[in-house]
């Protein structure tokens, strides 16, 4: 068995190697993050049956827990591995040929050093260990999003710089008050001992993480910066953000209200501000005529429907929350890499700009098209036994404010069918303006493998969902059954 | 020993306010600087020489000389 | 109207973390972890200086990641920085006077070995890698300020960072391999108050020491260079 540590470890250092690499010569640069990332999705895959009957736990310089640092990898932080490393390998293919002029070798550090964050973040089982892994995803994505260096990015990547600086100080804040009232940083160790929500010096580090982690994951009131820095980025950084960098930020919020505080009076909170920010997201979306803002606006309307479904608490409500949130990684990712190379042909991001090209580049609007199915949740494809999983779930419940709310996602649902249809009009039954490049023009081939895998990803998960619905089912029991978790951490 | 920590603390307090109300940016800095230093030296009397090194060698000369860069790209007054 | 709402958050949040605060009394003897560490850190991982047990020994991964932060923001910076152009305005620098450029050639070495000493000593004296490492960068810092003509080879600081980070990596795989976990500590511990003693931490300082030296030096040069 290959110990769990060296997803974090390899990464990491062949990241720290890349520039000898580049001594030797500059073009095997870019293919050292599709080694890496292969290695991951290689042993995140054989760690997979072993996982599902027992989560495996690795300590760290040999010092038990909580002494020392220790990794959980259960069934969700390999759920999460699987999909970063399968998204990250994709997009690195794409980057072979998307990434062309610049310093490429920092692009490849800090694209490594991203996705080594994100493994870290859902790997570990120590808070301050998150962190610190939280802390280099933050970071590499800044640097990441002011990429291209011309002044819209530029003032994109400072306004996510403060917001994020800002969310990181007050999660080291909740951090430092609960290390100071229990003494111990083991997430099992600390959630042994919290009893209850309702005193004030548990309920300030709960606000303050789901505050701090909440600026990552655009929550509601926190989420400014993300239009601007969504649509600013490389689209293979877009489609990292948009697939990876967010959920991280949910998977924290939703690990440390659930495993951590054990808190379920302040779900029926996370409910309402989830609908709010779907709503919100989804509205936005339909006045933009920028395409790449249009689907960063969209990015926040699904976050604000996963963190709905997951705070609903059963274990239908985690898994739909769960399987939401792999078709939205697949499919957002799918339509930003799809999206972009549309851009790059066209030379204008505006939705009008696109009209005709479905004769022009069929198969990259074809990609375009499944994508944004998949996300309005259409059947044949990934999407539909998602939303149906979450509205089958809120209303088992047999609440008046379930129901409620599921009045108001439907509403959404429609809204962002409306918004997304417009884009496959003016692909498909729209005339070119402009006659001059009427040839059909392939995409090369680096391009057009990672938009073909994850189409064939989308449509073979939403014919057969019961290929990933045994997994999503053990890490929403992980998730819950919290007495386990820590039993098996802390004897 | 308490009459020191008092007075440190009141002029890290003054030398902050301070580093807010100065128009010209180079002296903002220096007193940004004067806050780093006064920390070090409480950090030392609370028993942390560590944290005292660090943030004596960070805060006060590596932080100084990277905002000094900054000044000089920039504006030298704020208005 | 937009000032008074941020002051009021402030308020709030400032009187939700103290009444946290008050809970928790200051200076008790230690609870849990802390009490272990001081206790028994000396004779499970061999160093004196108890802080430094805490970083390397007990939260050495918390210390590779910290160090990945910081190389993350200096590549992050080189990365934004290179795509300014250089200022054309050729302004006349002024070179300094003999005194001054003499000062600080004669002060350039003396400060890279009081800076080498703390990070060598680490497990020994109060200091470290990182504070090592900040000591050797603000030596770099004077040089670029009194000398305004000498420049850091860019290729020996890559290489001086890669060799330091890979060494960390190195180190804690090697622990791997031979069977124990991650980072573990393979090297025979030694008597305390020793230099060579505690394992595998004088190692793991110096690669800490050269790698944080050479990414804050790196920094200043960047941010020099373009400006």
């Amino acid at each position: 068995m290959v110990n769990p540590v060296l997803l974090i470890v390899i990464p990491l250092g062949l990241a720290f190697v890349v520039p000898f690499f580049g001594f030797i010569s500059k073009k095997i640069e870019k293919f050292i993050p599709f080694v890496a990332l292969f290695f991951n999705l290689i042993v995140s895959l054989r760690l997979f049956p072993r996982v599902l009957e027992q989560p495996v736990h690795v300590s760290i310089g040999g010092f038990v827990p909580p002494f020392g640092i220790n990794l959980v990898a259960g069934p969700i932080g390999i759920l999460f591995t699987v999909l970063i490393a399968l998204v990250g390998f994709l997009v690195s293919i794409y980057a072979f040929d998307y990434i062309k002029e610049k310093d490429q070798e920092k692009y490849h550090i800090l694209y490594l050093l991203l996705l080594t964050g994100a493994t870290g973040v859902v790997l570990t089982g120590d808070i301050f260990n998150l962190f610190v892994f939280f802390e280099i995803l933050c970071i590499s994505s800044y640097s990441l999003v002011a990429y291209f260096g011309d002044k819209t990015s530029i003032e994109s990547a400072v306004k996510y710089l403060i917001q994020g600086a800002l969310g990181s100080c007050l999660i080291l804040m909740g951090i430092g008050l609960l290390y100071g009232q229990f003494g111990t940083l083991n997430m099992a160790d600390l959630a042994g001992n919290i009893k209850s929500v309702h005193s004030v010096s548990i309920f300030v580090p709960l606000v303050l993480f789901i505050t701090g982690f909440g600026v990552e994951a655009a929550i509601f009131p926190l989420n400014a910066w993300l239009p601007d820095a969504h649509s600013s980025a490389p689209s293979s950084i877009s489609a990292v953000l948009s697939g990876i960098a967010i959920e991280v930020g949910l998977y924290a919020m939703i690990r440390v209200v659930f495993t951590l505080f054990g808190a379920s009076s302040i779900l029926t909170f996370l409910m309402l501000l989830g609908v709010i920010t779907l709503l919100i997201g989804e509205l936005c979306a339909f006045c933009q005529e920028n395409i790449k803002r249009m689907l960063a606006y969209s990015s926040i309307g699904q976050i604000g429907l996963m963190l709905f479904a997951l705070s609903i608490a059963s274990s239908y409500g985690i898994t739909g929350g769960l399987f939401q949130l792999v078709s939205h990684t697949l499919g957002k990712s799918l339509l930003f890499l799809a999206a972009g190379y549309m851009i790059y042909r066209s030379g204008s991001m505006n939705i009008s700009s696109f009209e005709g090209m479905g004769k022009r580049m069929p198969y990259t609007a074809l990609a375009f098209t499944i994508g944004a199915f998949s996300i309005v949740g259409l059947p044949p494809f990934i999407g539909f036994p998602g939303k149906l999983m979450i509205v089958k779930a809120a209303l088992f419940e047999q609440e008046m404010l379930y129901t409620v709310l599921i009045f108001f996602i439907l509403l959404a649902t429609v809204i962002e069918g409306a918004y997304y249809f417009r884009v496959v009009q003016a692909l498909y039954f729209k005339e070119e303006k402009n006659t001059q490049n009427q040839k059909r023009e392939i995409a090369p081939l680096s391009i057009l493998i990672p938009i073909f895998i994850l189409t064939g990803f989308i449509v073979v998960i939403g014919i057969y969902p019961k290929l990933i619905t045994d997994v999503l089912v053990s890490s929403a029991s992980e998730l819950l059954n919290r007495a386990d978790y820590i039993k098996s951490v802390m004897p | 020993m308490l009459i020191i920590v008092t007075i440190l603390v009141l002029l890290m307090i003054v030398s902050a306010i301070a580093a807010l109300i100065f128009k010209d940016l180079i002296s903002a800095v220096i007193a940004a600087c004067i806050v780093s230093l006064i920390a070090a030296v409480l950090f030392y009397f609370l028993q942390a020489p560590d944290v005292a090194m660090a943030e004596a060698a960070i805060g006060a000369a590596l932080v100084t000389g990277i905002f000094v860069i900054a000044v000089k790209r920039t504006k030298r007054f704020e208005e | 109207m937009r000032k008074l709402f941020v002051i009021l958050l402030l308020l709030i949040i400032a009187g939700g973390i103290t009444l946290s605060l008050k809970e928790i009394p200051f200076g008790i003897p230690k609870t849990k972890i802390g009490d272990h560490f001081i206790n028994k850190g000396v004779e499970e991982t061999g160093s004196v200086n108890i802080v430094t047990s805490v970083v390397v020994g007990y939260r050495g991964f918390d210390t590779l990641g910290e160090i990945t932060v910081l190389f993350a923001a200096t590549i992050g910076l080189g990365a934004v920085i290179g795509t300014f152009r250089k200022n054309s305005v050729n302004r006349e620098v002024e070179a300094a006077s003999l005194i001054v450029y003499t000062g600080c050639r004669f002060l350039f070495p003396v400060i890279l070995l009081v800076g080498t000493y703390i990070f060598i000593h680490g497990h020994l004296t109060p200091g470290g890698g990182f504070q090592g490492g900040a000591i050797i960068a603000s030596a770099f810092l004077l040089m670029y300020l009194g000398c305004s003509n000498k420049r850091i080879k860019e290729n020996l600081s890559k290489t001086v960072e890669m060799i330091g980070g890979l060494t960390f990596i190195a180190v804690g795989i090697i622990g791997l391999a031979i069977g124990q976990d991650f980072l573990f500590n393979f090297l025979p511990k030694g008597e305390p108050a020793e230099l060579l003693s505690a394992g595998i931490i004088p190692i793991v300082y110096i690669a800490i020491g050269l790698k944080v030296g050479s990414e804050l030096a790196g920094i200043i040069d960047n941010l020099i260079q373009k400006s």
